[in-house]
């Protein structure tokens, strides 16, 4: 039947192409801790990091209610040193960033590989006015090969030609029962 | 309200790409199905459309809604979204029963030469039979389900987007194929019998209820995920766990119930089978009116579908009007001939500095985008006003312009050689940086064409000697518009030949094409004269498939075994390789440890013979050797050399892609630097101060992610096409399918080798050429 496969082929290549270009927040958590009444929960995409553009997306919450809290600011500061040079990157967090309106997010653009040291500034706007400081390391992974990002873009013509050569096979073989 | 349900409430993702499916799919089917309801298809009512808007709208809320934000949070989000994915649009979706509606929503050129032809296609039509198979379809289903909520899979699934995208895209497919098996939409014929959908459903909901179990009953948390990501509303892990394996429960069993009960209620209504009678003279069964049956029914009472003519550019109303005006074209060669004239003056006066002068900017980064966007999408425009022509009727009044043009040189050798010599000038002279060669070159065109076209009859200049010509007219085989006869019956009438003669209403082809006879777009300059000279207005700009041109059997044969023409191909393809390949760093390093190695001194010499070498002596012994080995594998007749010159054409739209991706490169990533070139002429002049933003246009900046992808569908564009006209040539030259499957797979080797080369030059660093380097 001619239409049999139509609406199949459409959705799902549009599907499959969408999917490829779509991204958000989130990730994997790469550290949690609590100081004073907060509870912090810092996320990391990609997963694992790496030199590129890296999104850092945060949760603060009670400790002890665990509710979300959204008065705060925060403030990120990522540095490394390889003995002779000193790499600092500032970034301020925003919910605007997120995807997940719980969270505060921030985008930066990582140069290079290895142990990157991360101090978070956590500002109560309400309550006590508290402000509070976490630092943690974070691994950042060589670039992934620029092949990956494309491959899929590459590979695309691999569909038709398949789907071409099975017909002309079952061509073949119906011609050689003959 | 809780902050965090506020939190949740607003946070909606907003992806364009999904947003535009969403609408498209909307659209299109909605079109279709007002057409088919203005044709009295009372199949399609108001329920279809409910089902088939209810299906996207359940889509768009799984992908995009706050369920995809917090899925990461709570596994009973998350299994929401994969519950809309798998149980709610797909039925939908199905329910709607779309085919119909999206084939006749479709704009029909595309539905005509693209969709209805792919869906034709033999091996789409088994990969699709093949998928909605029950057994297929059931395997596919399961396997899905269970394969994505294995820990390992579904952790991964949460830490990557590409990831958790692709275990979104595989479950919505494999629930497509699931539930097309058990609603069998309209017109599909029911492959399997009513009464097995029933097991399919059963069998498919104890499969379900036995992961439901698992989940729901578990005394650990399956997904170590969710112990790492902070609780929300003080759920735990362990009962968010139990509360997802409860809802696919529960709604997996609600929708297969509901499914089962519905297709026992279409069993017990269907017609029963009896037989014609107790006496019936033949006693052979009567059956209810196959869906075959029904299908001509209603297809005998739809109005029948419009028109089969060509979509005609000409007959567009605004444009068609403005198109066929001379004046029209006069006014753009005008305002090209004052855009060269400005080249010439910034790259002869100006400062020799390429990215800020108009002839360093304009020329290679705007001028070369522009004209293959244009081939690619339309046709030949640039010819159209091309300025060098405009003084072509003062050239030959003041010259004569009555001899003929040289017998010797009525063939393309002439301009082959002076293509030649332009991609050698382009690398061994640095064109694109030097505008003061630049501005010698447009001059130096300027003055040939004018005593060309002075001396000599007609267009000479533009069918025998114009390079940049012969660029278009072979890239034009790709283009989807053509200079065709509108009602072919009407020339094999006429007696006049005003398109090629001229007439009272105008002069005719200056390049001496006669419409009728005319099978592609070689040494058409889109000029229109034929257009106005007809006197039955029988002259159209014509869409057809893009590869239309190169097929074999809408060519003329002996046409395409011409050897200058064949030349013209080869240079074509090759120099998109040779051209592409010099910009980039590993290419531009060889070429040095080149010259090092075997001493070279003089650069141009060394330039002349490494295009000698790649652009010509190895493709083309390359070609012949492929032809040999091709026809060693499917039997053809013809010689080696005749085989080369016939599959030769399968090269161009590949090439034509690398062409098109790499002047798009330069296009995109460097558009702006004609505010800076332009800004600069303008302080020259003391008519605008010199700005600072406009001069940072000039330097070049980073390369945006989308560039790359768009140049590599261009290739694969380009690839598809290739294949798809070597297979038809192959076809033609043998005669049986074994045959000519052997034959093009020579071919298809050599195609998806250069596709591969494509893809490399493309990946490398490419020079930022006609840009400032940045801290240089």
């Amino acid at each position: 039947m001619l239409l049999r496969p139509l609406s199949l082929l459409f959705f799902c290549t549009s599907l499959c192409c969408v999917s490829a270009v779509a991204r958000g927040d989130g990730g994997a958590v790469v550290f949690s801790g609590e100081s004073g009444p907060l509870r912090v929960t810092m996320f990391v995409e990609p997963v694992p990091p790496r030199v590129g553009s890296v999104d850092l997306s945060l949760l603060v919450q009670d400790r002890t209610s665990l509710e979300a809290i959204e008065a705060y600011t925060a403030f990120l500061t990522l540095s490394r040193a390889d003995g002779t040079t000193v790499e600092e990157y500032e970034a301020s967090m925003s919910r605007n960033e997120a995807t997940n309106r719980l969270f505060q997010a921030a985008s930066l653009e990582l140069d290079f590989a290895g142990t990157w040291q991360v101090t978070l500034h956590v500002d109560q706007i309400e309550g006590d006015h508290s402000e509070h400081t976490f630092s943690f390391p974070l691994e950042v992974a060589a670039p992934a090969a620029r092949l990956w990002d494309v491959l899929i873009w590459i590979l695309l013509p691999a569909i038709p030609l398949l789907l071409f050569v099975a017909g002309r096979l079952r061509r073949v073989v119906t011609e050689r029962n003959r | 309200m809780s902050s965090d349900w506020q939190a949740f409430w607003i946070s909606w993702r907003f992806d364009v790409g999904l947003l535009l499916l969403v609408l498209f799919s909307g659209g299109i089917y909605l079109r279709g199905w007002l057409r088919l309801r203005a044709r009295g298809a009372e199949r399609f009512g108001p329920w279809q459309l409910a089902a088939m808007l209810g299906g996207l709208l359940a889509l768009f809320l799984a992908l995009q809604s706050p369920l995809e934000a917090f899925s990461g949070l709570l596994l009973q989000i998350h299994m929401l979204q994969h519950l809309l994915l798998m149980f709610i649009a797909p039925p939908l979706l199905w329910l709607a029963a779309p085919e119909l509606p999206l084939l006749v929503g479709l704009p029909r050129p595309l539905r005509r030469h693209v969709v209805v032809p792919l869906l034709r296609d033999e091996g789409v039509r088994m990969l699709s039979r093949t998928l909605t198979h029950p057994i297929v379809a059931w395997l596919l289903f399961v396997i899905a389900t269970w394969a994505w909520h294995l820990p390992a899979l579904y952790t991964r699934a949460l830490t990557s987007t590409f990831w958790h995208e692709a275990e979104h895209a595989t479950f919505f497919f494999a629930a497509l194929c699931f539930w097309h098996v058990v609603i069998a939409p309209y017109p599909h014929m029911r492959r399997v019998n009513r009464w097995a959908v029933l097991p399919f459903l059963l069998l498919a909901g104890l499969q379900g209820t036995a992961l439901s179990a698992l989940l729901t009953f578990s005394d650990r948390v399956l997904y170590p995920h969710y112990l790492t990501v902070p609780r929300l509303w003080n759920i735990t892990a362990l009962d968010d766990q139990a509360v997802a394996g409860a809802l696919m429960w529960s709604c997996g069993s609600l929708v297969y119930l509901v499914a089962l009960v519905l297709v026992a209620l279409e069993i017990w209504n269907a017609p029963q089978v009896s037989l014609t009678g107790r006496g019936g003279a033949s006693g052979r069964l009567a059956i209810a009116p196959s869906l075959a049956t029904i299908r001509r029914s209603e297809a005998a009472h739809l109005r029948p579908l419009a028109t089969t003519a060509r979509w005609d550019l000409l007959s567009v109303p605004w444009i068609g009007n403005l198109l066929r005006q001379a004046a029209t074209r006069r006014a753009l060669q005008t305002i090209l001939l004052v855009t060269a004239g400005l080249i010439v003056m910034d790259g002869l006066l100006g400062p020799q500095v390429s990215p800020i002068n108009l002839a360093g900017v304009l020329p290679w980064i705007h001028w070369r985008g522009v004209l293959v966007l244009g081939l690619l999408v339309a046709g030949n425009f640039f010819c159209m006003a091309c300025p060098f022509t405009l003084p072509r009727s003062l050239a030959k009044r003041l010259l004569g312009g009555r001899t003929a043009w040289p017998a010797l040189l009525r063939n393309k050798w002439l301009a082959v050689g002076l293509l030649v010599f332009f991609f050698w000038a382009y690398e061994a002279l640095a064109l694109w940086d030097s505008p003061w060669w630049t501005a010698w070159i447009v001059v130096t065109y300027f003055a040939l064409s004018f005593v060309i076209d002075g001396f000599f009859h007609g267009g000479s200049f533009c069918k025998y000697v114009c390079p940049i010509g012969q660029f278009q007219f072979a890239a034009s085989l790709v283009s989807p518009l053509q200079i065709a006869p509108r009602d072919a019956g009407l020339c094999a009438s006429c007696t006049t030949h005003d398109c090629i003669r001229g007439g009272p209403q105008g002069p005719g082809c200056q390049t001496d094409l006669f419409v009728p006879q005319k099978t592609s777009n070689l040494d058409c300059t889109f000029c229109l004269d034929c257009v106005r000279a007809c006197p039955q207005d029988n002259v159209g700009l014509l869409a057809f498939l893009p590869v239309h041109q190169l097929m074999p059997a809408a060519a003329n044969q002996r046409f395409w075994q011409r050897n200058d023409l064949a030349a013209l191909l080869l240079i074509f393809c090759s120099a998109a390789f040779v051209n592409a390949a010099w910009m980039v760093a590993p290419v531009v390093a060889i070429e040095q440890s080149l010259m090092q190695v075997f001493d070279f001194r003089a650069r141009p010499l060394f330039v002349g013979l490494g295009i000698l070498l790649t652009a010509v002596v190895l493709p083309g012994l390359g070609l012949l050797a492929v032809a040999a080995l091709s026809r060693a594998m499917g039997p053809q007749k013809e010689s080696v050399t005749t085989l080369a010159r016939r599959y030769l054409p399968a090269l161009v739209p590949l090439s034509f892609g690398l062409w098109c991706a790499h002047y798009a490169f330069h296009l995109f990533t460097s558009a702006g630097t004609i505010f800076a070139a332009g800004n600069r002429m303008l302080a020259d002049w003391n008519l605008a101060p010199l700005s600072e933003a406009a001069a940072a246009c000039a330097c070049c900046g980073d390369v945006a992610g989308w560039i790359l992808p768009v140049e590599i569908l261009l290739l694969d564009g380009g690839l598809c096409l290739s294949l798809f006209v070597a297979y038809r040539i192959a076809e033609r030259q043998t005669h049986s399918e074994t045959a000519a499957l052997r034959a093009w797979s020579v071919w298809a080797i050599l195609l998806l080798g250069l596709f591969a080369a494509a893809v490399w030059i493309l990946m490398q660093p490419m020079q930022m050429r006609g840009t400032l380097v940045l801290g240089g």
